[in-house]
């Protein structure tokens, strides 16, 4: 099987300052998580990956191809971007079925659309302006319009940021499925359980290297010396605070009422996770946003670092 | 392309700029109905027909301060060419000045037909100085005349370089600021047609629009010259949307951040000021050419002596000229889309 990308010292310097150093990497298809603290390098090799930015040095393909400004290539990838990016008058069909159309699409577009829409549980606001959703909503969309032409390569930067538990578990739910129908899927994150709940398989980026890639198992043992700490901003902290307390693996929790915040600390973040909806259900309590800031990654990467 | 085009239709009709290209297209009816309501453009009617009514004067019987300062070979400066009268006779730039030549100076007509001077009666005694602040035709310029310099100065030169200026300059600007590049970057589509895609939607929705406050203008001042005279500025204002915008799409692509300050710069140093600088300068500008083009639509005879300076271009010239101009610019554009790295700022 020909390899899903293949980059041989693969170098990217903006000006004087590096953004990608040396990189060589083979990666097979598969859904592979892409780790690493913000300004380690992920976006800059996501842009080289995508296209958007020429190797300063070295060799990068992507399926067998030069990735940048080929649209014979972009016809097989699809990208969600980071950014929190839209048309914004415009409802989330009317920007998934345009940009369907710029992938070739033509008069299958709107059903196309439809399709994407419908799959990221987005039937229901679709028509309705983009400007007025939620982050959730939005996540949905640019998830959308990132698989609306069934790429073979699809690359999700941070796809769970700023989203609600529901909404976390469908698009964890999506990428797992497509993985399993033979899809490529590049998830990009600095947050490492959030990738392992959807592969074992990882790169791990840090000051423009690669520190390792491989299976995710080898760096989760590193994770659990760090607590996560994770936000979580609803209509009654205390309420949740409470019903968290004694039923999940904590290691410290703080409220903030003034906020609609609950901070809380935990080693085990998959247990966390994986019990906070039926908590959140029985305090009856709604939840805005979940955060996990997951500074401590940082710390491990300093430690692998040191270990290289 | 189509959806591109469609993309960028949608997003100026929604946008916040629409706003200025409604100020930009309003202006000029509303300064047209001041001039009409106003009395101005009547008044500029009775002073044409006044200036017909001149009668010819002997030389002998010019008015003394004129005719001291006219007659002892005194250089007058015009635009910065030579005013000479001397025993040669009056010359403009070295050249004889004879049949097609007319000077009007300072309020009162004083006019050189057939190598004769001839002056306005009643405004003989108010003659002090000669400052030139006209050359013409023989003939008195019709009001058509006074009319189509006046709508090609509001359209074609100001209201269509304002709109690609806010309209040329952003094509790229807007979609980096914006963070929606990644999503028209990333998919199969050449970036020459995404180039061509937004140019062409600018010029398609600013052409309508700009047409008709044109044609509203050119009712409320009368509907002077007729056909002829609306047609040549209706193709001079498509032109100048067409040239203007390739020009400032490229400007774009080249400085994206900055595109609109140079395009300013460029405006105001080389389109206003340099099209009027001749000896090759001013056949590099877009003026020179919409003001050519525009001349000989309405048969407008330019003196050989400021052919240079206002557009001497022919018809076919100034067409293949201002082709020329927005061909290469585009291609210069889309050359650039596609070598060089254009990319959002990340979120972080």
């Amino acid at each position: 099987m020909a390899p899903l990308l293949q980059a041989r010292s693969l170098t990217k310097l903006y000006g004087t300052v590096i953004g990608l150093n040396d990189v060589t990497l083979e990666l097979e298809p598969g859904v592979i998580g892409l780790l690493g603290p913000n300004g380690a390098g992920k976006s800059t090799f996501l842009k080289l990956i995508t296209g958007q930015l020429r190797p300063t040095e070295g060799e990068l393909t992507v399926l067998g191809e030069r990735p940048f400004g080929n649209p014979r290539l972009f016809a097989r990838l699809g990208l969600c971007p980071e950014q929190d990016a839209f048309y914004d008058p415009w409802s989330a069909f009317d920007f998934v079925t345009s940009l369907a159309r710029l992938s070739g699409l033509g008069a299958g577009a709107r059903a196309a659309a439809e399709r994407a829409l419908d799959r990221l549980g987005a039937r229901e606001f679709m028509h309705r302006e983009i400007g007025e959703y939620s982050k959730g909503m939005r996540q949905r969309t640019k998830i959308a319009q990132a698989i609306a032409h069934d790429p073979e390569f699809l690359i999700l930067d941070e796809p769970l940021t700023g989203t609600d538990p529901i909404c976390r578990r469908e698009i964890m739910d999506l990428v797992i499925e497509l993985g399993r129908r033979g899809k490529s899927i590049l998830v990009a994150s600095h947050v490492l359980h959030e990738v392992q709940a959807m592969t074992d398989q990882f790169v791990l980026v840090h000051g423009g290297r690669i520190l390792a890639s491989g299976r995710v198992q080898e760096i989760r043992s590193l994770m659990n010396q760090f607590p996560h700490r994770i936000t979580i901003r609803c209509d009654d902290p205390r309420g949740l605070a409470r019903a968290v307390l004694d039923a999940l693996p904590l290691d410290g929790l703080e409220i903030e009422p003034a906020r609609g915040e609950l901070v809380v600390s935990t080693r085990d973040p998959a247990a966390f996770y994986a019990g906070l909806p039926d908590l959140v259900q029985r305090a009856g309590c709604r939840v805005h946003e979940l955060l996990s800031a997951d500074d401590k990654l940082d710390a491990v990467f300093h430690y692998l670092l040191a270990r290289h | 392309m189509l959806e591109i085009l469609r993309m960028q239709l949608r997003a100026m009709l929604g946008g916040k700029r629409k706003w200025l290209v409604v100020l930009c297209l309003l202006l000029p009816v509303l300064l047209t109905v001041a001039a009409s309501t106003s009395g101005g453009l009547g008044h500029l009617r009775r002073s044409l027909d006044r200036e017909r009514a001149m009668v010819p004067l002997a030389r002998g019987e010019l008015p003394p301060t004129a005719h001291r300062v006219t007659w002892q070979g005194e250089k007058l400066s015009f635009a910065g060419g030579i005013l000479v009268l001397d025993e040669k006779g009056l010359r403009l730039y070295g050249e004889p000045v004879g049949k097609g030549t007319t000077l009007v100076v300072n309020d009162g007509f004083l006019v050189v037909r057939n190598g004769e001077l001839w002056i306005d009666p009643a405004k003989a005694g108010t003659v002090r100085s000669w400052r030139i602040s006209y050359v013409g035709q023989d003939d008195v310029p019709a009001f058509d005349t006074y009319c189509a310099i006046y709508l090609f100065l509001l359209y074609p030169q100001a209201v269509c370089l304002l709109l690609a200026l806010f309209y040329g300059t952003s094509v790229l600007a807007d979609e980096l600021d914006g963070k929606t590049l990644t999503y028209l970057f990333v998919r199969p589509l050449p970036r020459w047609r995404f180039v061509a895609g937004k140019y062409l939607g600018i010029v398609a929705s600013l052409a309508l629009p700009t047409a008709a406050s044109l044609g509203a203008a050119w009712l409320i001042a009368g509907a002077p010259g007729g056909a002829t005279l609306i047609g040549a500025l209706l193709a001079a204002t498509l032109a100048a949307l067409c040239a203007y915008n390739a020009l400032f799409v490229l400007f774009g692509f080249l400085v994206p951040r900055r595109a609109m300050i140079v395009a300013l710069l460029y405006g105001v140093v080389f389109e206003f000021v340099g099209s009027f600088v001749p000896a090759l300068v001013n056949e590099f500008t877009v003026t020179y050419y919409l003001r050519s083009l525009v001349a000989r639509l309405l048969d407008v005879e330019i003196p050989r002596e400021i052919a240079r300076v206002v557009g001497g271009a022919s018809v076919p010239g100034a067409s293949l000229a201002l082709l020329l101009i927005t061909v290469v610019s585009l291609a210069l554009a889309a050359r650039l889309a596609a070598r060089r790295e254009y990319v959002v700022k990340d979120a972080a």
